[in-house]
């Protein structure tokens, strides 16, 4: 009985976070008035319009409009409104520095687990990333758990970048697995090996069977891990960039009808677009990869988020290659690049709002500025995607959130 | 002898070389007659880009100039350029035109693309002194990432080694051309560096291994003992060569490869270029200089070079810098987006690098980047400013400021035309020139098909 109800409660448990992380964050109203209002929505961009906040979420957005008396204005004249940037693959919230075990909550190489590996146990509020994430405009993101020692590398969990715990916006937000060179490398040394342990796991998991008895093999909890996944209630992120590898996860969805799959890296995927479309499964790209970095990259181009966009397919970026947390100021110039390369400039600015907010599931609530939707949004100088253009105002569930890093501490102690 | 061997190039652009003061005669040999530069410039037509915007590389912007290019060499720049007949005229309306960006701080053909271990050659992880080493012996050419770079618009580039030795080797300063063979490549006349490292790299590495240096005093303390030695290497040839002019029997000292290239560094030969992030640290290299009497071209990173006013300028070295990198490892935590702005405005010879195959594909954006932040903070920096930070700088820092990195009459028609203001990130490289040779057409994807390792995956190419 335990054992049936322990898995539920912690599918619950996210729902229940969820809720809380859009509950009312406050009473006060604030209106953001004569901006370009660029909503992501059915309304489209508005040229000199008013969004109006209140109670954390967005009661209105029109063109003029009133001004409710109580409301705090902040003028938006000649900048840019946008809603909050969402970073599909980052490690915010969980590594102060990459290069020590002590201070990277993201990777776990010597654990025992594997899919139960669980990164919203690692996160703090306390992390210098966060606030450079948000004076990036960004408000939300994905931790993505590293790679340890076996193809599934747990779950991965949804922030938000605020300045107080708790962080955590979803637990359990999706299962993540390497079937790419290093899950072949985590395997064994081929791919034939990692997915026959994929596929094991996964029969497993459907069949509710006992893991075997051995050191090397998925624990209990890992198998609990991934039953939800199986059953279609946790997207599993899998790691892919050949376009051979895209393909066979392509047709998972034969044998497990509910799996939800979202393409990461997905560097080759330009050359199957039409049938990742089809699929319509989601792609989580890096828009700067160009380089046939290693033998699952040989078709490498910076025309790959363009092609998948012509095509169709829902898209979201990394600002790197890894979800390293450095690079958080890489998500916009990385649209950029992709408009540079061909893709929309709507489609580019959608890979870092509403695509990924979609993606992970969150669509209704994020990623746009739609009436009745969470208030997260950003008032820019100018051009988001622009090097010239910074972020004003950032607004995180309603709440204005400081933009001060520890890096303006430090360029202030020395200028 | 020796003006012989200098007119042969090798060594051609040092003026620092003391008459007098003599370099190892087997050492020169060695160096001048074997290891020689074999590029040559490529065919070039007369051209001219008309009513371009134009950002010379030395602080000048000149908006609906011209730029003449003839023989491979920047003809004429200005608002008045009377174009000889048969030039081809392009014209650059809404468009830019730039010097080529010059990367100092590149690990290209070393840390080749795939990055397997079998094309892993950037650092000599054997030993923390490994000064006898040079890139040029580790670069393939054949990494498809010099292409990418001169779709970005980089002609030149210097292939450091890693950062993991104390000395780590010696530089090579490449131009962005294809060729079957490193020397091919060389930029003739250009010297090499020899890369020094300092802060976590050398200690961890070889703390790992329970050897010298665990610590950053350990690194110390190995710096020094090696440059006593080099000192001592040093007195030994120049009292050779000067009993060889008495008695030309006098037998030489052995030959030491590691200590040769640290002498030629102390003489001013090679160019000291030192991977230091922290503040206090660069500090020390500059004392540690001033002990053992060398120059120090640049300090690598710099991530606090912010906290240091002029100190870089008072040396006579450069600050080579990120735009934007910091966190991953304890030395980079205090670095910050306006750092590269800060050090140039105190007087400083500011550089911005990319020390990435990736981010060597957009330099101009990390150029802008900086100057956007130090925008920010109140600085009026000019395009024309930034941009020298991608090439004349550089070219200073490289000494190869006579040759190229500006557009002045008379340099190399190392050039690029953007698709428009080149600190937009939506602008890309229309055409770049190297010694006014057309390297990459946006429009002609067969002027620039790729290294070798490219063929066989064509549709990479026919997709860009």
């Amino acid at each position: 009985m335990i054992r049936l109800l322990a898995p539920l409660l912690l599918l619950l448990a996210p729902l229940l976070l969820l809720l809380a992380a859009t509950a009312p964050a406050s009473a006060r109203t604030i209106a953001i008035v004569n901006g370009k209002i660029v909503t992501m929505g059915p309304a489209g961009t508005v040229e000199g319009g008013t969004v109006i906040v209140r109670d954390g979420k967005i009661v209105s957005v029109a063109k003029g409009g009133a001004v409710p008396a109580d409301a705090e204005v902040i003028d938006a004249k000649g900048k840019w409104v946008t809603p909050g940037l969402f970073d599909s693959s980052s490690q915010l919230g969980l590594v102060e520095l990459v290069a020590f075990a002590n201070a990277n909550d993201a990777s776990a190489r010597g654990s025992r687990y594997s899919a139960a590996f669980d990164v919203q146990f690692g996160l703090s509020a306390g992390i210098t990333s966060l606030a450079v994430a948000r004076s990036q405009g960004i408000t939300r993101a994905a931790a993505v758990p590293a790679a340890g020692a076996h193809i599934f590398s747990g779950f991965g969990a949804l922030v938000t970048m605020k300045p107080q715990d708790p962080i955590l916006l979803r637990s359990r937000a999706f299962q993540f697995v390497e079937l790419g060179t290093t899950g072949a490398t985590n395997a064994g040394g081929a791919r034939g090996a990692a997915w026959i342990e994929f596929l094991d796991a996964l029969r497993m998991a459907k069949a509710g069977a006992e893991p075997a008895y051995s050191e090397k093999a998925l624990k209990q909890a890992d198998l609990e891990a991934i039953r939800p996944v199986v059953e279609g209630i946790v997207p599993l992120m899998v790691h892919v960039e050949r376009a051979s590898d895209i393909l066979q996860v392509l047709a998972l969805r034969s044998s497990y009808p509910r799996l939800r799959p979202i393409l990461f890296g997905a560097a080759e995927g330009w050359m199957v677009a039409r049938e990742i479309a089809e699929a319509r499964i989601p792609v989580i790209l890096c828009p700067f990869v160009s380089l046939p970095s290693s033998f699952e990259t040989l078709a490498a181009t910076r025309r790959n988020a363009a092609i998948l966009g012509e095509a169709g397919v829902t898209l979201a970026f990394m600002p790197a290659p890894k979800p390293d947390v450095p690079m958080v100021g890489q998500l916009r110039q990385g649209a950029g690049i992709a408009v540079a390369y061909g893709l929309s400039w709507e489609d580019a600015l959608r890979a870092v709002t509403l695509g990924p907010a979609e993606i992970f599931g969150v669509g209704a609530q994020l990623g746009s500025l739609d009436v009745g939707k969470t208030a997260d949004l950003v008032v820019w100088n100018g051009d988001p995607l622009e090097l010239s253009s910074y972020a004003e105002k950032v607004l995180i569930g309603g709440r204005t959130a400081s933009l001060i890093t520890r890096q303006d501490e430090l360029r202030d102690r020395y200028r | 002898m020796r003006d012989g061997l200098r007119s042969a190039g090798f060594l051609a652009l040092f003026s620092l070389l003391q008459p007098g003061v003599a370099y190892g005669q087997m050492a020169l040999e060695a160096d001048a007659s074997l290891y020689q530069s074999t590029y040559q410039p490529g065919a070039s037509a007369p051209t001219a880009f008309t009513h371009a915007t134009i950002l010379d590389g030395a602080g000048d912007q000149i908006d609906d100039a011209t730029v003449l290019l003839a023989e491979g060499k920047v003809v004429a720049v200005g608002t008045n350029v009377a174009i000889p007949p048969g030039t081809k005229v392009v014209d650059a309306r809404g468009r830019w035109v730039t010097p080529g960006i010059i990367d100092v701080h590149s690990h290209l053909g070393v840390y080749a693309s795939p990055l397997v271990k079998s094309l892993s050659d950037g650092n000599e992880i054997s030993d923390p002194n490994t000064a006898e080493v040079w890139a040029e012996h580790s670069v393939w050419p054949q990494d498809p990432a010099f292409s990418r770079a001169r779709a970005g618009g980089v002609t030149t580039l210097q292939i450091l080694p890693g950062s993991t030795n104390l000395f780590a080797g010696r530089s090579v300063v490449l131009r962005n051309v294809r060729s079957v063979t490193v020397q091919g490549m060389k930029f003739p006349g250009a010297g090499q560096g020899l890369k020094m490292a300092c802060g976590e790299n050398p200690k961890t590495v070889y703390g790992d291994m329970r050897r010298a240096p665990s610590s950053r005093m350990g690194s110390m303390a190995g710096y020094r003992a090696a440059w006593i030695r080099a000192s001592d290497y040093r007195q030994r040839w120049d009292a050779y060569e000067k009993a060889k002019a008495a008695n030309p029997a006098a037998s030489p000292p052995p030959r030491d490869l590691e200590l040769e290239s640290m002498a030629a560094a102390l003489r001013g030969d090679i160019r000291v270029h030192i991977h230091c992030y922290r503040a206090d640290e660069i500090a020390q290299m500059f004392d540690l200089a001033k002990e053992f009497d060398y120059q120090i071209a640049t300090i690598e990173h710099a991530v606090e070079g912010y906290k240091l006013g002029d100190l870089f300028r008072r040396n006579g070295a450069c600050a080579s810098m990120w735009a934007d990198m910091w966190g991953y490892k304890m030395e980079m935590q205090d670095g910050i987006p306006e750092n590269v702005a800060m050090v140039a405005s105190k007087g400083n010879c500011a550089i911005v690098h990319s020390d990435s195959d990736d981010r060597i594909q957009q330099l101009n954006q990390d150029a802008a980047k900086a100057m956007f932040a130090g925008r920010r903070m109140g600085m009026e920096i000019s395009k024309a400013t930034a941009w020298s930070w991608i090439s004349g700088n550089p070219a200073r820092a490289l000494g190869i400021d006579d040759q190229t990195g500006t557009l002045a009459p008379g340099k190399r028609a190392d050039v690029v035309l953007w698709s428009g203001d080149p600190f937009s990130v939506y602008t890309r490289a229309d055409l770049v020139l190297v010694d006014g040779t057309v390297t990459y057409d946006r429009r002609d994807p067969s002027i620039d098909q790729g290294s070798d390792f490219d063929l066989g995956h064509p549709s990479a190419r026919k997709a860009s």
